[in-house]
């Protein structure tokens, strides 16, 4: 009877230990009847009769990486190059990703890595370097349908890294340093042309502005002896004479004032001095007869 | 076999040492055994002329028992609320959201711009820039209607 108990006992345990499953956060169990999908465990506690069911697959539902190694492809410009990457996928459907396609993670890198392929060898290398996020997307949409049918949904295809052979890296750099270069002697040029444009201008202005100072002077000099004949006309000759014998008088004065001559040339006809002399005279005079 | 002569504490002692154990083992593979072995103990202490065949099989029972009992139990996963219940089923947190079409629908099937994806949906014909809202999902389609 106690060997009963125990045969009892250890089928108990057996049925226990194959029955109890507790699934994971994070994952899925498929459940077969007889090796046929009939459910998912999800997470949490799960029971099964282990005779007629079975834990078929354990689906990881979590986001997953894989990584693209580096490959190489043909650009449209028959440029070879290496690109690698990473895709981001998720499992959606445990079963259809479980029974519908076999070695999933296989599947998707060989589909994207084909489409990648071909969306590369759609575009030039100078698109091809500064469009990465877009072959992500365009890449992305493609294998999208694909993977629909394995209840996976590629979230995100990322280009880590694109890289040209050495020699065309060296002509890339080459291009931008001549790049580089006209632009600064472009510039240089366009600098002198500037400089000169602006000094021949200067030069212009300061002719128009001297001859409009001459103008101005003339302008001047002409109202003054307006000024001076209106006031001759008006009044007497012998205002002119005042003028006159003043310059003299001065002109005379800076003779003097030179402190190593102790004599005065008199490069000037004396008469005319006189003469000025003489007709502050007469202005004396008349102003005498005037009082 | 009758030479094993177990009193009631061993199966006490033995109950709570599986219960232990489960502790370190996270499987829920033991604590049933422990129930058991409890109970039998307790059975034991009861009725001190349990044959030990009968000790036996009353700690067998019972560990399948309350495997079942816990099942119906209010521990039970589906009486246990999370804080998350959509963690890892992204779907469906986008239930009632409403997004805007990057493709239009045509012959029922399109594309929307879902954070830093793209989706594929389904629903009726519409044109791209449509603002949907997300009504129901099917595998990784989001089945979709005009907002």
């Amino acid at each position: 009877m106690t060997e009963f108990a125990i045969a009892i006992l250890i089928f108990i345990a057996a049925l226990i230990f194959m029955g109890v499953k507790m699934v994971p956060q994070g994952y899925n169990y498929t459940v077969e009847r007889f090796g046929r999908y009939v459910t998912t465990m999800q997470p949490g506690l799960g029971l099964l009769i282990p005779m007629i069911y079975r834990v078929g697959r354990k689906v990881n539902m979590m986001e997953q990486v894989l990584d693209i190694l580096p490959q190489q492809v043909i650009t449209a410009d028959n440029a070879n190059v290496n690109i690698d990457g990473v895709v981001f996928y998720q499992v959606f459907d445990p079963a259809k990703a479980s029974y519908e396609v076999s070695n999933l993670q296989h599947a998707i890198l060989n589909l994207i890595m084909t489409n990648l392929r071909s969306v590369c060898g759609g575009l030039e290398l100078d698109h091809l370097l500064s469009k990465r996020d877009e072959i992500g997307i365009r890449v992305l949409t493609i294998v999208d349908e694909a993977t629909n049918a394995w209840g996976v949904k590629v979230l995100r295809v990322e280009i880590k890294d694109i890289e040209p052979p050495a020699e065309l890296v060296r002509a890339m750099n080459l291009q931008m340093t001549a790049e580089r270069q006209k632009r600064a002697q472009i510039t240089e040029s366009e600098g002198k042309k500037q400089a000169q444009i602006l000094e021949a201008e200067g030069m212009k202005t300061a002719a128009f502005l001297r001859a409009e100072a001459r103008e101005r002077e003339a302008l001047a000099e002409a109202k003054a002896t307006q000024m001076v004949s209106k006031a001759v006309a008006e009044g007497d000759v012998q205002a002119l004479n005042y003028f006159v014998a003043q310059k003299y008088v001065e002109a005379l004065g800076k003779f003097a004032d030179s402190n190593q001559q102790k004599t005065i040339f008199m490069p000037l006809d004396t008469s005319g001095l006189m003469g000025s002399i003489g007709s502050i005279n007469e202005l004396w005079k008349a102003m005498k007869d005037k009082t | 076999m009758e030479t094993l002569a177990l009193e009631f504490w061993h199966w006490l002692i033995f109950g709570v040492l599986l219960m232990a154990l489960e502790i370190f083992i996270p499987a829920m593979l033991v604590m049933w055994f422990g129930f058991g072995a409890i109970v039998a103990g307790i059975a034991l202490w009861l009725i001190p002329s349990l044959p030990l065949s009968g000790q036996i099989l009353i700690f067998a029972l019972v560990s399948l028992v309350s495997v079942f009992g816990w099942r119906k139990s209010r521990f039970s996963e589906a009486n246990i609320h999370s804080d998350t219940p959509d963690l890892n089923n992204r779907l469906h947190s986008h239930l009632g959201k409403e997004y805007t079409l990057t493709e239009a629908i045509i012959n029922g099937r399109g594309t929307m711009r879902v954070g830093d994806t793209a989706w594929r949906v389904r629903g009726d014909d519409l044109p791209s820039g449509t603002r949907v809202r997300v009504t129901g999902v099917d595998g990784v389609i989001f089945i979709v209607k005009k907002a």
